[in-house]
């Protein structure tokens, strides 16, 4: 236990003790009382005396408890601590989660807030020890989607703090795998840290993403809880789909989950460009796991809208509370196909909807031949050479294309992404195992019966979404890279049954509809927050600004007259200078289940370490003053009872 | 305990009222002991003397008064015998009224008390025609009137008792002993007092004889003696004793106040077994207690009067 203000203890304790004693021993007055005779007063009190074994102890009882009353008060004012888990001349490393769950407010003011509260009392506890001369130091490490280093390791606290101050809200995603890596040669013992005598500190709700693949290596890890309610009702998903025949008539779907335990009865509103257009009554049931509410809307919407979901259910977390969507005019998809010749496949893109597909050969389309679409409406759309997607038929291309892509038994050149076995793969025949139902490039896609030979096993880089899974491992994947999204099947079409089946013009109406600028061919899209987003700017725009929530600026990408830009807040965004169109205005939505449900964990299991969460009081150095002045007035309270069992008449 | 009611002055009316007296009438001091007194008077002596009732017979010796030999009996036995009357002599009371400071004290105030108990025993014996005596002690015998008999010198009583007044310290024994010294003959002896008194009381009645006299120890306490309560006597306080200004220094609590209680009880227990071990009659009397009923009934119970 230290002392803060022992000094002053000290002084008040040079005064007050003695006034004390002083005033005990001071004569008492007492009131003058004349009797008739002191004959039997005097044998009471020699009586009283010689009947009480512990006269002494009893006169000075009250004496003694004022005594302790006083040291109590006396303790109080030295401000006594109790050490926080810091030990003196250790060196900790601060990781602060500010992922969207951080904003729920469910502790006053915020997570993030009480996170860097925390924090700050660390950085306070930092001290060298004398003994070993070792010197406490700190490194301050915000995480959410990613992790950025706020201070590398310092021993100013000042500087520390202001480290801490600086981290900014966002409604990104849980993830501690970039931290965990990004603090692994301190904690190893390779960096300027010093090893596995550091602390790690995960200061958070817990709700970690990529607790599953994310190891804590070296270093001691504790964990700081912050947060303390779940409750919180978010809507997690929201999309569109524009009726066929009707391409004005469009159904929206929506689903709200429940993290809390009761259920919630609520009101959603649907807006079609800042208009309501239904408000509907929604109960979405609570407890554990979180029951989900589906909605589902059809209405008439104008070719290009921005729709909003809201419901009006106060919570602690807001971000979650509203989610937009943007519709755009459907429009045909321009495809260049990269093939030596395959006419099913060039039919099956037609049948899919794509107007103006270019066939190329692979010599052509590396030597850039041939790639850029004719009309004018394909020069606005900025697109890579004016096409929506490239689909390459059994050709790798040597370089990255600029656009969505699909691969059939090729692979795209994405670092950790490789087709193996792909030529003369065996005439072993397979079968498809598992596909993803829920996806959209899936949906309506049955695989049952669909027969591959030869096929080959694709290995997938971290963040591949397996699509369908055969028996030798992943048979379709979706990659991501740099903005673009890339659609890999790992078999050749034609050496299966697949393009005789319904599934084969489902599934290239899926994929090129999915493809085709980020997927925004006339059903609704969604931004998430960190979701890079390729903007079709036009020539001649120098410059890109979105103003809401916070003020993003976006990055030309030079001649092809797009821009990306990436969201870090939830919200309603306006473009500056306005586009025209459906870039003009941005809903960033945050949907993800995972972050609306914001219940803080007590513990975090990261890769079979768990790592048991403390309060935010733990973390830091805990002044017990309370302790000593409740002390002092039991203290008190005992010392009254006393006075008065001896003066109750 | 702080309210003291002054005894002085008291007038006569107020010491032994009208009324009173009239209901005094009846009454007489009463000894448990045949004694013998000075003058012929109504009660019966030890002595043989000259009244009407038969007492014993006696052989004649020479020199006995022959009228008073029954010729009866010398007719049946042939021998002589002297008949024995019973002598009625009168009855010495005695009165030791304690006027220390300490008697000066409480409501109803003691010294009064005792003043007017003192004054009735004197009337009921004066109006029998005994020999009737007051002394007043502190510290030794300070006043006395003595030899008082009918019902002549009841206003001499009564002014000499309503002039007496709290002095001093009290000292029983030495007082006693003077009394002793100086009252000579039997008698009956009522002593009125707190008995708050710092010596030995069993010393104090020993010069008493039980032989000599028939002693009636009364004592009186007021309320405020009996529960300090009353007086509210609680807290941290000083208490200066009234006799000899000797100061004790306490903290008046429930518990002390309990044990001064039993103290009280115990002493009085310790005066009443003196009493019993020297012959004394004892009684302890309240202030509060009416007047009437403590001399017409109590002190009847207790045989002092009939």
């Amino acid at each position: 236990m230290d002392l803060l203000s022992l000094p002053t203890a000290i002084a008040a304790a040079a005064l007050a003790v003695p006034a004390l004693l002083l005033l005990y021993f001071l004569k008492r007055r007492r009131r003058r009382v004349v009797v008739s005779t002191t004959l039997l007063w005097l044998k009471t009190i020699q009586d009283l005396q010689a009947s009480s074994p512990f006269q002494k102890l009893r006169r000075n009882l009250l004496l003694l408890l004022q005594l302790l009353v006083l040291l109590g008060l006396l303790g109080a004012l030295a401000r006594p601590t109790l050490p926080g888990v810091v030990a003196a001349g250790r060196r900790v490393i601060i990781l602060i989660d500010h992922s969207a769950s951080m904003n729920a407010t469910d502790v006053v003011p915020s997570r993030l807030a009480r996170a860097k509260a925390a924090a700050v009392e660390l950085i306070e506890g930092l001290t060298d020890d004398p003994e070993t001369g070792a010197v406490g130091g700190a490194m301050v490490v915000s995480f959410s989607e990613a992790a950025r280093v706020v201070e590398p390791w310092t021993t100013d606290r000042g500087r520390l703090r202001r480290a801490v101050a600086s981290i900014e809200p966002t409604d990104l995603p849980t993830k501690l795998g970039p931290a965990a890596r990004l603090i692994e040669p301190y904690t190893r013992g390779v960096g300027q840290g010093g090893g596995s005598g550091v602390t790690v500190y995960v200061i958070s709700d817990g709700r970690v993403q990529d607790r599953q693949t994310v190891a804590a290596v070296g270093g001691a890890w504790r964990y700081v809880r912050v947060g303390e309610s779940a409750e919180n009702l978010g809507i997690v998903s929201l999309a569109a789909r524009r009726e066929s025949d009707d391409p004005r008539r469009v159904r929206v779907f929506a689903r709200l989950a429940n993290g809390g335990d009761g259920p919630v009865t609520t009101n959603v509103s649907l807006f079609v460009n800042g208009r309501v257009q239904r408000v509907v009554p929604v109960a979405v049931g609570g407890g554990e796991g979180g029951r989900a509410g589906a909605l589902r809307f059809t209405l008439s919407v104008p070719l290009s809208a921005v729709i909003e979901l809201r419901h009006d259910h106060v919570d602690s977390l807001e971000a979650d509370n509203s989610a937009w969507l943007i519709l755009t005019p459907p429009r045909r998809v321009r495809v260049l196909l990269v093939t030596n010749g395959n006419r099913l496949l060039e039919q099956a893109i037609r049948a899919a909807g794509a107007t103006g597909v270019v066939r190329v050969s692979p010599g052509q389309y590396e030597r850039g031949e041939g790639m850029r679409a004719s009309s004018d409406e394909a020069e606005a759309s900025g697109g890579d050479g004016g096409f929506d997607a490239v689909v390459f038929d059994r050709h790798s291309p040597r370089v990255r294309p600029g656009v969505n892509s699909l691969y059939f038994n090729a692979a795209p050149p994405v670092e950790g992404l490789a087709l193996v076995g792909r030529a003369g793969g065996g005439d072993r025949t397979e079968l498809m195992l598992d596909w993803r139902r829920d996806h959209p490039i899936m949906r309506y896609v049955s695989l049952d019966g669909v027969l591959v030979r030869g096929s080959g096993r694709l290995s997938l880089p971290g963040g591949a979404v397996t699509l369908a899974t055969g028996q030798s491992g992943p048979a379709v994947v979706l990659v991501s890279d740099r903005g673009t999204q890339h659609v890999v099947v790992g078999f050749d079409p034609l050496h299966s049954n697949w393009p005789m089946q319904v599934g084969f013009p489902v599934f290239m109406k899926n994929v090129l509809g999915w493809l085709s600028v980020g997927g925004r061919s006339g059903h609704g899209s969604v931004v998430r927050p960190g979701q890079a987003v390729a903007v079709p700017v036009g020539r001649g725009v120098e410059s890109l600004v979105y103003e809401g929530p916070v003020r993003v600026a976006a990055a030309l990408t030079g001649a092809n007259g797009a821009a990306v830009v990436a969201f870090d807040r939830v919200g309603y965004y306006a473009a500056e200078p306005e586009l025209v169109g459906a870039w003009g205005a941005v809903g960033v939505s945050l949907l993800d289940p995972l972050e609306s449900r914001i219940g803080p964990v007590d513990e975090i299991d990261m890769g079979g370490q768990v790592v048991a969460g403390a309060g935010e009081a733990v973390a830091a150095r805990q002044e017990i003053w309370r302790w000593f002045v409740w002390a002092a007035l039991v203290g008190l309270l005992v010392e009254w009872v006393v006075y008065a069992r001896r003066l109750g008449v | 305990m702080t309210q003291v009611a002054p005894a002085q002055p008291v007038d006569q009316e107020a010491l032994l009222s009208s009324d009173f007296v009239r209901k005094l009438d009846r009454l007489d001091v009463l000894s448990r002991k045949l004694l013998a007194g000075k003058l012929h008077g109504e009660r019966r002596s030890k002595r043989k003397g000259r009244s009407v009732e038969f007492a014993d017979y006696r052989p004649y010796t020479p020199g006995d008064d022959p009228r008073f030999i029954d010729w009866n009996l010398y007719a049946r036995l042939d021998r002589l015998f002297t008949r024995l009357f019973m002598e009625e002599e009168d009855l010495s009371v005695s009165v030791l009224l304690d006027v220390s400071a300490s008697m000066d004290w409480g409501t109803p105030n003691k010294l009064l008390f005792a003043k007017r108990l003192a004054a009735a025993l004197g009337y009921i014996g004066l109006a029998h025609y005994n020999r009737v005596h007051f002394y007043s002690f502190a510290d030794t015998v300070v006043d006395r009137l003595v030899n008082l008999r009918g019902r002549g010198p009841v206003g001499r009583m009564l002014g000499f008792l309503g002039s007496q007044r709290a002095r001093g310290g009290g000292d029983l024994a030495q007082s006693c002993r003077r009394f002793a010294l100086t009252q000579r003959g039997k008698g009956v002896v009522v002593i009125v007092s707190d008995f708050f008194d710092k010596g030995d009381l069993g010393a104090a009645l020993r010069y008493l004889s039980p032989s000599l006299y028939d002693v009636y120890a009364i004592q009186l306490l007021s309320p405020d003696e009996l529960d300090p309560r009353v007086g509210k006597v609680i807290g941290d306080l000083k208490l200066v004793d009234c006799e000899d200004g000797a100061a004790t220094e306490v903290s008046v609590t429930a518990g002390v106040l309990d044990q001064y209680t039993a103290n009280l009880r115990g002493f009085c227990r310790g005066l009443r077994g003196q009493c019993l071990r020297r012959g004394v009659s004892y009684m302890m009397s309240d202030t509060s207690v009416g007047f009437d009923t403590l001399v017409l009934r109590y002190l009847r119970e207790r045989g002092l009067l009939r």
